[in-house]
């Protein structure tokens, strides 16, 4: 099993299984993939992807605004034996009613307040201690605004990441689309983030939504403008290993996929270089 | 109200159009219910486009003949409609949605004589994966809310890995079989082909009749019949009150 790049920024993808093979022939500039969901039983492939690149755990393990449950952490934890990856990802999310009666099916930000804080350290420091990985956490975007909120999401992820010690996974797109239907300039709301506690960095592509009536997360090309956006969070970012495009979806393509990649290569200056791992 | 309850409160405004009809602002700051709803509407569309695209995975498969996929339903005016009254995770929600699908690719020039079995089976499967809704627990064992039975004028075991393969189905096929569809708590789904026993015992399971009664319906022992509900109470196919089981 491949060791994660030490020497320089990793540049990678998720793994989308129905692009496992595109992946094994032509994937020699794809330096780590992110496991979104865990290897189908009948996936094949998946060994050969597992030989092959270095994982990152990158699954739904739980919403940390509740307690995970033993049979979670256990997942988690199974999981991660079988990645070996440098840490272990989850996301500032709360889309499952506590009684499990109604799900959003998609990730979906917590209140902003001192409960919820509270909530997400203490079962963040729980799922990490438990798994014996370090975590990073990922911010998610709001499309409009709920009563009782008691600060902002940039102070909620700091506060969070001060008393955690966890690392922040930073998801370009999500703060390009909470900048934008905030009406906000997308650095200066980025830079109130606390960059320098970023690990990996997202990047992804945006589409026009029909029922947003604007853009959305979407399986396409990066925007030039969320590759800059990503750069310029790398240059405030002193702990950042990795970068990832984000597209986990059943109708991207290789063509897409493989584009997408060599335009973050270029954005953030990797060379194709042969691999070399630690 | 504690802010974990606040927030149950905003899931449930974007899950449930009813809560959103009953209380247009709910949780919402002013001025953002429109903004929320077209959210709601947003989420619901993008969770029964992905399910109608893993469940009738197969009817994809002849979309040059079809010219049709279940996906596209999520894109008809008729389903802005639905958007505006749906549960998302409901069962009914999942009627509504598997039946739009299911009319729709019945309406296609038909690639063989086993089309319409094939989408009853996809609409089975795309239940399951639909809903999220729980069954109600009586004391009586009951079914999950999903679950279904059905029997198949077509031998679907053997038939579907021939269709995953492109190879072509041959009238030796046209053999019935019988089919469970299931969903656990815990979202694991199950197709599995069941005996005339377990068919009759999980027909017999309806919320109201006691074991005794549903070994009686079914012609088996009461002992048979708590074996196999308890087989198909691991497969969420069926709900045992704890004094039954």
């Amino acid at each position: 099993m491949p060791s994660f790049i030490a020497e320089r920024l990793s540049v990678g993808t998720f793994y989308n299984p129905h692009l496992a093979e595109a992946l094994l022939s032509e994937g020699e500039h794809i330096d780590h993939l992110s496991m979104a969901d865990p290897p189908a039983a009948d996936d094949a492939a998946f060994p050969r992807i597992r030989e092959r690149f270095p994982l990152l755990l990158h699954d739904y393990l739980g919403q940390l605004a509740d307690p995970l449950s033993d049979h979670a952490l256990e997942r988690a934890r199974r999981l991660e034996e079988l990645y070996r990856g440098p840490w272990i990802a989850e996301h500032f999310q709360c889309l499952h009613t506590e009684d499990g009666r109604y799900t959003l099916d998609y990730v979906f930000p917590p209140l902003y307040t001192e409960d919820f804080l509270r909530r997400f350290v203490t079962n963040a420091r729980r799922l990490a201690d438990f798994v014996g990985a370090p975590l990073v956490m990922e911010n998610i975007p709001g499309f409009f605004s709920v009563e009782h909120a008691q600060m902002s999401e940039a102070e909620f992820l700091r506060r969070f990441f001060e008393e955690t010690g966890c690392g922040f996974l930073i998801d370009v797109p999500h703060l390009w689309l909470a900048a934008h239907y905030q009406e906000r300039d997308p650095r200066a709301y980025i830079g109130e983030f606390p960059l320098d506690k970023v690990v990996e960095i997202h990047v992804g592509g945006v589409e026009d939504d029909r029922d947003l009536g604007g853009p959305w997360v979407a399986p396409t090309r990066p925007k030039r403008e969320i590759l800059e956006l990503g750069v310029w969070i790398a240059e405030r970012a002193p702990g950042l290993r990795a970068v990832t495009v984000d597209q986990f979806s059943p109708a991207l393509t290789a063509n897409i996929m493989f584009e997408s990649v060599e335009m973050t290569r270029e954005a953030f200056g990797v060379s194709k270089a042969e691999r070399k791992t630690a | 109200m504690s802010d974990r309850a606040v927030q149950d409160e905003v899931i449930r405004y974007l899950a449930d159009a009813k809560v959103r009809a009953q209380k247009p602002q709910g949780p919402i700051c002013a001025g953002e219910a429109a903004k929320a709803s077209q959210f709601a509407h947003f989420l619901a569309r993008r969770y029964y486009r992905d399910r109608l695209a893993r469940s009738f995975r197969y009817s994809h498969r002849f979309r040059r003949q079809t010219g049709r996929i279940a996906e596209e339903v999520a894109d008809v005016k008729e389903f802005d409609l639905f958007l505006s009254q749906c549960v998302m995770g409901s069962l009914e929600s999942a009627q509504q949605v598997g039946g739009m699908a299911r009319a729709r690719l019945c309406a296609a020039p038909e690639p063989g004589p086993w089309w319409h079995e094939l989408l009853e089976y996809e609409y089975a499967y795309f239940l399951q994966t639909a809903t999220t809704e729980r069954g109600v627990a009586t004391d009586r064992p009951s079914r999950g809310a999903s679950a279904l039975c059905r029997r198949f004028a077509w031998a679907m075991p053997e038939m579907l890995p021939l269709l995953r393969a492109g190879e072509p189905i041959g009238s030796d096929l046209r053999r019935e079989s019988a089919l469970l569809f299931s969903r656990t708590y815990a979202g694991r789904l199950f197709v599995v082909q069941v005996d005339a026993i377990a068919e009759s015992i999980f027909h017999a399971t309806d919320g109201a009749s006691t074991v005794d009664e549903i070994a009686a319906a079914a012609g088996v022992s009461v002992e048979q019949a708590r074996e196999t509900l308890q087989t198909l109470s691991g497969i969420g196919a069926v709900i045992i009150p704890d004094d039954a089981s």
